[in-house]
């Protein structure tokens, strides 16, 4: 049976022009980048040239390093873990105090939760049922001994975007000595993004969202931001990252980011397009459907909706049974989904957070994908809404 | 667009060899086959050893994904809560001893589960449970015990209902254990075929049950007297949930012969202890009972019964009627020793489960 993926959000399917890079790499760069001969020399500059491509893409000028790591989350932790640490280090005897937002991926939460095992306080800001930060609610919250505050870019279950440049800008005036960190994971690579216009301290993101290899992500430093390492051993990635590069991943991403680049009008358009069509259609196919998170300020390729008197799980499986691929909340390792609590900071009930579903489109996604994945979708629901439970 | 040629079953997979081997057989014998399994307990971390862990519910991937067909995890933390883990605790608190696996296979197995798969398009519900549905020539359906009486695990399947039998399949249910491991490492699952089976209470993966309740309940231990037969005060308890009927070991009473648990008083907070002759009961009464047998309780006078008063019971001859009350007195033969309220007790004709519920 034909696939069709929908759940780009969740990971995004290699991009050939990546593929080939890659298979470059694996095959001819097989050195160690660290070593002090030719195979290790030919592999440290595809690291650098990569760098130094990804600094260009996030226009960050000469003002700071990128820290390639292993994936989003571990950028995440390297981060927040990694700025807090430092300024243990560096202001003895206060506890620092952190802000995030009730909807970030738990990448972020659950650093944020460990380290209030440490004696670090954390505050989590709420949102509206449009999914937005209210800003006077983050602002307030900052505190004498606030250090950090991390806010997503685009939040990977609703796609509702963050106004960054305005979150930025208040939490500074507040208090200017306060890090910003943002979650760009659903951001970069994926829509336009530069540091010229949003000028954070910390950004991380991760490869395999945008066509590149999974297990591979970075961390962009403003120059002067102290944070300690969270991996230690070698001094690899100017000491901020123990451990021998991965040189195919790191190409990848730098590669990622190129062919994003090169087609990003056009990619853009077409995906606003289709995921219009797509919401559309599915709202004129099925009756009793909620779209969920902000309406307008979204990223076009995310759709959101819970379908009244239907189970996620139940309909996410028929789907799967159908050839397609979605999601709904988070899935814990063995795959049993359970409640999104993004949705649930939205303050919806119980019965819309059960039923919702996450559609996510990408580069690879056909208008045929889109009108069968619709007639499944229509077909799973009304058998589900038939069956009595 | 969605043609669907065969009739497709959903088996319930554990991890373990029994269903393992269940989906494989009926893939072999040309089902849809769908794999599910219940996820009932978040743990976070993987604590190994419990039968629905994040590692068993990887090996039921697996043997799905060699197998070439689907596999899904089903959500019932809330439910296993709901309906297994709080009356488990309710009940020890009320002086009785429950069987958790009774009520996880009435309400989440065969009830709950069976309605989600019949969602995913499937007729039926296989287990890797060693029983047996039969069906005679008027249409009427049976559960039998298994082949193999010491593998039998028809006691813990007897609040199977009539009609659900219809849309159950045990494809094991007639082997032998060891028949069922050689299929499995044949079939080149060796890692499975090793697999032992689960004993203990799934959700309690270190420490006691009392502990477990102790937990839950969040109570400082609620003390208690623990008197003789007589009404002497003989010692002190830390919480009725500590015992069950029939205990012997912990009591920590000074006697000249065994002592054992004889009652439990929920109501006065009181264990009741004597000796061995005292702990024998010639009847028993049954409530909340499911008759499977297509005769309910009618021709129960006809025929040559039989009854278990635990998993692993012997089989009791006895005999049994339907009260006014609806429950069923059982008279045994002989007097049994150990009746234990909150345990089931299934009455048997012959192979045939007649039916079963709750000792009260």
């Amino acid at each position: 049976m034909p696939r069709i993926y929908l759940d780009y959000n969740a990971t995004t399917p290699l991009d050939p022009v990546v593929l080939e890079e890659v298979i470059n790499v694996l095959k001819n760069f097989q050195g160690n980048p660290s070593s002090v001969y030719e195979e290790g020399r030919a592999a440290r500059i595809l690291i650098e040239d990569s760098r130094d491509f990804v600094k260009s893409f996030l226009d960050a000028g000469g003002e700071g390093e990128i820290v390639f790591t292993s994936s989003g989350s571990e950028s995440i932790n390297l981060a927040i873990i990694g700025a807090v640490y430092a300024h243990k280090r560096l202001n003895k005897n206060k506890t620092p105090h952190i802000i995030t937002s009730q909807v970030e991926h738990h990448a972020v939460l659950n650093t944020f939760k460990f380290l209030e095992t440490q004696g670090v306080e954390a505050s989590y800001i709420g949102v509206n049922e449009f999914g937005e930060l209210i800003i006077d609610d983050l602002v307030s919250s900052i505190k004498e001994n606030t250090i950090l505050v991390s806010v997503m870019g685009a939040n990977n279950e609703t796609g509702a975007i963050f106004p960054l440049k305005q979150i930025l800008k208040a939490v500074k005036n507040a208090k200017d000595n306060i890090l910003f960190h943002s979650d760009l994971v659903q951001i970069i690579g994926k829509i336009g993004f530069s540091l010229k216009d949003i000028p954070l301290d910390l950004c991380s993101f991760s490869g395999h969202k945008f066509y590149a290899l999974k297990g591979c992500g970075a961390l962009y430093i403003k120059k002067g931001v102290k944070i300690d390492p969270v991996i230690y051993g070698g001094h690899q990635e100017r000491g901020l990252r123990a451990g021998t590069e991965n040189t195919a991943g790191i190409v990848s991403i730098a590669k990622g980011l190129g062919v994003f680049k090169n087609g990003m009008d056009d990619e853009l358009k077409r995906i606003s397009v289709f995921g219009g069509i797509f919401l559309d259609k599915l709202f004129s196919a099925i009756e009793g459907i909620k779209l969920n998170g902000h309406p307008v300020n979204r990223l076009k390729n995310t759709v959101n909706v819970s379908f009244d008197g239907v189970k996620a799980e139940s309909l996410l499986f028929n789907l799967d049974l159908y050839g397609i691929s979605a999601s709904a909340g988070s899935a814990c390792n063995a795959g049993a989904i359970s409640l999104s609590h993004v949705l649930r900071a939205h303050g919806y009930d119980t019965k819309r957070i059960e039923s919702a579903i996450r559609f996510s489109i990408g580069r690879f996604t056909t208008m045929d994908d889109i009108d069968y994945a619709i007639s499944a979708i229509k077909k799973g629901v009304l058998k589900l809404r038939a069956t009595p439970v | 667009m969605f043609i669907k040629s065969k009739r497709t079953v959903a088996v319930a997979m554990s991890g373990g060899v029994d269903s393992s081997v269940s989906a494989m057989i009926l893939k072999e014998k040309g089902y849809g086959v769908i794999g599910v399994s219940m996820h009932l307990l978040n743990t976070g971390q993987t604590e190994a050893k419990t039968c629905c862990s994040i590692d068993d519910i990887l090996d039921a991937k697996k043997v799905c994904v060699r197998l070439g067909i689907p596999h899904f995890v089903i959500n019932l933390e809330e439910e296993f809560k709901t309906f297994v883990t709080r009356p488990f605790v309710s009940e020890y608190i009320n002086g009785r001893t429950p069987n958790p696996c009774i009520s996880c296979n009435r309400i989440l197995k065969f009830d709950i589960l069976l309605k989600r798969i019949k969602e995913l398009g499937a007729e039926f519900l296989a287990t890797g449970h060693y029983a047996r549905i039969t069906k005679n020539k008027n249409g009427q359906y049976f559960l039998l015990k298994s082949r193999n009486v010491l593998k039998d695990q028809s006691y813990v399947l007897y609040n199977l209902t009539r009609n659900s039998l219809k849309s159950i399949i045990f494809p094991v249910g007639g082997f032998d254990k060891e028949y069922t491991r050689k299929i499995a490492l044949e079939a080149g699952f060796s890692q499975i075929s090793n697999k032992k089976d689960s004993v203990d209470l799934c959700f309690i993966s270190e420490g006691t049950y009392a502990e477990f309740i102790e937990k839950q309940i969040k109570l400082s231990k609620n003390k208690g007297l623990i008197k003789n037969l007589t009404g002497d005060i003989v010692g002190e308890h830390d919480g009725i949930f500590n015992y069950t009927v029939g205990q012997r070991k912990g009591l920590g009473l000074p006697s000249k012969s065994p002592l054992y648990v004889v009652k439990i008083s929920a109501d006065t907070n009181e264990i009741i202890v004597g000796n061995l002759e005292n702990c024998y009961n010639s009847e028993l009464y049954i409530k909340d009972f499911n008759f499977i047998n297509p005769h309910g309780g009618a021709e129960l006078n006809k025929m040559d019964l039989t009854v278990k008063i635990r998993y692993s019971s012997p089989d009791y001859k006895c005999k049994a009627f339907v009260l006014e009350n609806e429950e069923v007195k059982v008279l045994f033969d002989e007097p049994v020793k150990f009746i234990t309220p909150g345990q089931s007790a299934v009455l048997y004709s012959g192979l045939k489960v007649v039916g079963g519920g709750i000792i009260s």
